[in-house]
C-alpha cells in the first residue's frame, strides 16, 4: 500500500486550486464598484486618549455618593437614567444630550475591564488594541484582510488622524494622516514623476524586482513582495492624489482640524481607499489652558464636565457626519460602518488624603465605558454595569483583591447567556466572568467574519473572550 | 510562485510515482503479479496552517530600514562637512526631531523598548513602496536640480516641530543639502545627455551591495536600447534625477541582507 501525506496532498490541491484563483492585477481590489458589491464595512475607532470618566457621560453615579465623600463629582447635578431597548438602565449626565438623537444608534457598553493588573495608559491602550497589555497585532489591520495571509481588500488598512501612542506590530499598511500630513503627502505626489506602470523608468525600476524576485532565500522573497507592492503604489497614489482636501488652515490652528479629519475620512471611505480610520478625539481647550483627560489634579478634575461636555459633542458631530455623507449604493457612510467609542480606562472616583471636593482622579482599568453602533449592530442597548451604585454597596471581595482602597469603580460580572450583569458576589477575579474590552474586540472581529482562530483571549493559551451575541443584528 | 512550481513538481512527482510498482528483478525470474495500489491519506499532526511555508513574516528579508538608508546617503551622495544638513525625512515633510515617526516610521524603524522592541515595517507593501518612490524623488531631484538647473532650487523653509503627531511650533529653515562635488558632476554628464557617467552613478549609491549581473542590468536598462535609454538620452534634469532614483530603489540598496 503506498501512502501520501496529508501534508504533501493538500498542499498539491492547494497549489492547484491556487493556480485558478490567482490574481491577474494588483493584491486587491477597491473601488467604490467593488466595496459596493461586498457587505464588509469599514471601521471607525473614535479614540479618546488620555483615560476620560466615564461617569461624566453613560455610567454615571447619584450625588448621595459625593455627599457621603465616596466619589467625587464636579458636575453637581443629579443624573437620569438612560434606559435601553432590552429593559437595561443605566445613568447618565447632561452631558450626554448632545448624543441623544442618535440614541437608536449606538448602544452602550458599561462595565467593561480592561487590562485588570496594568493602570498605565500604554497597558491599556495596547490591551485594546491588541489583547495584551505588552502590545502585539492591533485588531483593526485584520479587518482588510480575508484570511490571515490573504489580500487585503482595501490598499490602506487604516488611517490614523491622530497618534496611537501603543505598541503595534501590524500597522505597515496604516497612514499617519492628520490634515496637515493629507496636505502634505497630496503636494510631494504631485511634485514628483508620478508613478505609472508604463513608464519606462518605472519598469527599469520593476524589472529589477522581478529579476531578483525568483531564487530560494529571504532576500528573493522580499523582492517579491516589492514586485508587487511596486505594482499596487500606482493606484494606490493615485487615490492618495485624489484625496478631497478641505481649506488649508495655520498649522497651530486646531479648531477646524476635527472637522477637517472626518472630511478626509469621509473622503477615503468613499473612494475605498481605507477599510478603518482612527480618529482622536480631544477635549476642547479653554483659553490659556491644557485639555487633558488625565486629571490627576484637581484643578483639571473640576474642568472634567466642560472638557468631556465638548468630547460628547465632537462624536455626536460625527455620528451626524456619518449619516448625512451618502454612498453610492444610496445608503449613508453611517449604514456601511461600525463605529467604536472608547478611552482606555475610566478614572478612580477619588485620590486618597484629599477632600472630596479637591481631589483629583486617578486610573482605573476594572471599569470603562464603550460606545459602539453602526454597520450590522444593534443600536439603543444598554449592556453591563458596574459597581458602586450606592452609599450601601460594599465591593465584592474579587473587587477588594485588586482595589483593596475601594478607590474604583469595577466592571460587575457578567452573564454571556442572558447578556445581563451577574448577581453573585465572586471573591476571586477570573477575567472570564467579567465583560472584558476583548469581547469587544471579539464582537467587532465577527461582524466583519474574522475567524475565531484570531479572537483575543483573556489568558495565555485560555479559551477566546466570548462575544457580545447580543450587539449583533 | 515557486511553491506553485514546487507543489506541481511534487505532484507530478507523485504522479509519477503512483500506480504499479513493479520492483526489479532477475532476468531469469517470472515478474510478480501486478498489485493494485491503493493510496491512503494518512493524517500528521500538522496544522493545515502549516501547509504554505511562506508566513507573512517567515523568512522574509525586511528593509534595510529608514535610519539606515539615510545613513547611507548621507555618507554617500552628501559632501563630507556638510552631512548633518541631510536629513531623509524632509523628503516626506517629517524631519527627524527625537525620533523617526510618522511616514518615514513606515519604510523599516527600530521601536519599543524592551520585550516591546523590535525592527517594524519592514516588509514591503504598496504603501511602503510608493513612499520610497517619494524619499528617492525627492533626493533624486533636489540633487539633479542642484547639479543642473541650480537657478530653480529653491532655498529650505522654516520647519514645523512636529512631536506624536502634534505641532508644537517652528523651527528656523535647515541648511541646504550640499552634494558631493563627485556627485554633481555625474549628474551633470547625464543632464548633457551623455551616458557616461551611469556606472559612477551606481557605484556611488550601491557601492559593493549588489553583484555585478545588477549593475550591468542598470546600464542596460539606462543606455543602448534599453527600456529607460530614451530617458538617459533625452538628457536634463529628468535624466539625472531618473538615473539616481533608480539606483536607490534596487532592492539591493533598500533590503537588508
Amino acid at each position: 500500500m503506498q501512502k501520501l501525506s496529508r501534508r504533501s496532498l493538500l498542499k498539491s490541491t492547494a497549489a492547484t486550486a491556487a493556480a485558478v484563483s490567482l490574481p491577474t492585477g494588483g493584491l486587491f481590489s477597491f473601488g467604490d464598484t467593488a466595496l459596493a458589491a461586498e457587505d464588509r464595512p469599514f471601521f471607525l475607532f473614535v479614540t479618546i486618549p488620555d483615560g476620560m470618566d466615564s461617569s461624566y457621560l453613560f455610567d454615571a453615579r447619584p450625588l448621595a455618593l459625593t455627599a457621603a465623600g465616596i466619589k467625587s463629582n464636579y458636575l453637581g447635578e443629579e443624573p437620569v437614567i438612560w434606559e435601553g431597548r432590552n429593559g437595561q438602565k443605566t445613568l447618565a449626565t447632561a452631558l450626554t444630550a448632545s448624543l441623544k438623537p442618535f440614541r437608536d444608534d449606538f448602544s452602550v457598553l458599561n462595565g467593561v475591564v480592561m487590562a485588570a493588573s496594568f493602570d498605565g495608559h500604554n497597558q491599556n491602550l495596547n490591551f485594546l488594541l491588541t489583547g495584551n497589555p505588552f502590545g502585539g497585532d492591533s485588531f483593526i489591520p485584520h479587518l482588510n484582510k480575508l484570511d490571515p495571509r490573504g489580500e487585503r481588500r482595501t490598499p490602506l488598512d487604516a488611517v490614523q488622524t491622530g497618534r496611537l501612542f501603543a505598541e503595534i506590530s501590524n500597522d505597515d499598511a496604516s497612514l499617519p494622516l492628520s490634515p496637515r500630513e493629507a496636505r502634505a503627502l497630496v503636494t510631494r505626489l504631485a511634485a514628483v514623476d508620478p508613478l505609472a506602470t508604463d513608464d519606462p523608468v518605472y519598469l527599469a525600476i520593476a524589472n529589477r524586482f522581478r529579476a531578483n524576485e525568483g531564487g530560494q532565500g529571504r532576500f528573493s522573497k522580499a523582492a517579491s513582495l516589492m514586485r508587487d507592492g511596486f505594482g499596487s503604489a500606482p493606484r494606490l497614489a493615485a487615490m492618495l492624489r485624489g484625496m478631497e482636501l478641505p481649506p488649508e488652515r495655520d498649522p497651530q490652528d486646531t479648531s477646524g482640524a476635527f472637522d477637517d479629519s472626518l472630511a478626509i475620512v469621509a473622503s477615503l471611505f468613499k473612494a475605498g481607499t481605507t477599510r478603518s480610520a482612527v480618529v482622536e478625539v480631544r477635549p476642547d481647550a479653554e483659553p490659556n489652558q491644557f485639555a487633558l483627560l488625565d486629571t490627576h489634579s484637581a484643578d483639571a478634575a473640576r474642568r472634567s464636565g466642560a472638557m468631556i461636555g465638548s468630547v460628547a459633542a465632537k462624536v455626536a458631530r460625527i455620528f451626524g457626519m456619518l449619516k448625512a455623507t451618502p454612498t453610492s449604493d444610496g445608503r449613508s457612510l453611517f449604514d456601511r460602518t461600525v463605529i467604536l467609542v472608547a478611552s482606555e480606562f475610566s478614572r478612580t472616583m477619588r485620590q486618597t488624603s484629599f477632600k472630596i471636593d479637591q481631589t483629583g482622579t486617578d486610573h482605573n482599568p476594572l471599569t470603562n465605558s464603550v460606545l459602539i453602533g453602526g454597520a450590522g449592530i444593534k443600536g439603543g442597548l444598554v449592556l453591563g454595569e458596574s459597581d458602586t451604585q450606592t452609599v450601601d454597596e460594599t465591593p465584592t471581595g474579587a473587587h477588594l483583591a485588586l482595589d483593596r482602597s475601594h478607590l474604583m469603580i469595577m466592571g460587575r460580572p457578567f452573564d454571556f447567556a442572558t447578556m445581563r450583569p451577574s448577581l453573585t458576589r465572586p471573591n476571586e477575579y477570573h477575567a472570564g466572568e467579567y465583560l472584558s474590552f476583548a469581547s469587544v474586540a471579539n464582537t467587532i472581529y465577527r461582524r466583519f467574519g474574522i475567524e475565531d482562530g484570531k479572537h483575543f483571549t483573556l489568558e495565555r493559551n485560555g479559551p477566546a473572550a466570548p462575544v457580545i451575541s447580543a450587539l449583533l443584528a | 510562485m515557486k511553491t506553485l512550481i514546487y507543489a506541481t513538481t511534487v505532484s507530478c512527482a507523485f504522479a509519477a510515482g503512483c500506480g504499479r510498482k513493479q520492483p526489479k528483478t532477475p532476468t531469469n525470474e517470472a515478474p510478480p503479479e501486478p498489485v493494485d495500489v491503493v493510496v491512503e491519506v494518512v493524517p500528521e499532526e500538522i496544522p493545515l496552517a502549516n501547509v504554505e511555508a511562506d508566513g507573512p513574516n517567515e523568512g522574509i528579508a525586511n528593509f534595510r530600514g529608514f535610519a539606515v538608508v539615510q545613513d547611507l546617503l548621507r555618507s554617500r551622495l552628501v559632501a563630507v562637512d556638510a552631512a548633518d544638513a541631510f536629513d531623509l525625512g524632509r523628503y516626506l515633510d517629517s524631519p527627524n526631531l527625537f525620533r523617526i515617526e510618522g511616514l518615514p516610521a513606515l519604510l523599516g524603524v527600530q521601536t519599543g523598548d524592551g520585550v516591546t522592541s523590535g525592527f517594524r515595517n519592514g516588509k514591503a507593501n504598496a504603501l511602503s513602496m510608493a513612499l520610497w518612490h517619494l524619499t528617492t524623488q525627492g533626493v533624486a531631484e533636489e540633487a539633479a536640480a542642484m547639479a543642473c538647473a541650480p537657478e530653480t532650487v529653491e532655498a529650505p523653509e522654516p520647519e514645523l516641530i512636529v512631536i506624536g503627531g502634534m505641532v508644537f511650533g517652528e523651527r528656523p529653515a535647515p541648511e541646504p543639502v550640499v552634494y558631493a562635488d563627485g556627485l554633481l558632476d555625474e549628474l551633470r554628464t547625464l543632464c548633457a545627455g551623455d551616458t557616461a557617467a551611469l556606472g559612477a552613478v551606481w557605484d556611488r549609491v550601491i557601492s559593493a551591495d549588489a553583484p555585478q549581473e545588477e549593475r550591468d542590468a542598470y546600464l542596460a536598462d539606462f543606455s543602448g536600447g534599453g527600456v529607460a535609454a530614451a530617458v538617459t538620452a533625452a538628457g536634463g534634469v529628468r535624466a539625472a534625477r531618473s538615473a539616481l532614483a533608480a539606483a536607490m530603489m534596487n532592492p539591493h540598496f533598500l533590503i537588508r541582507k
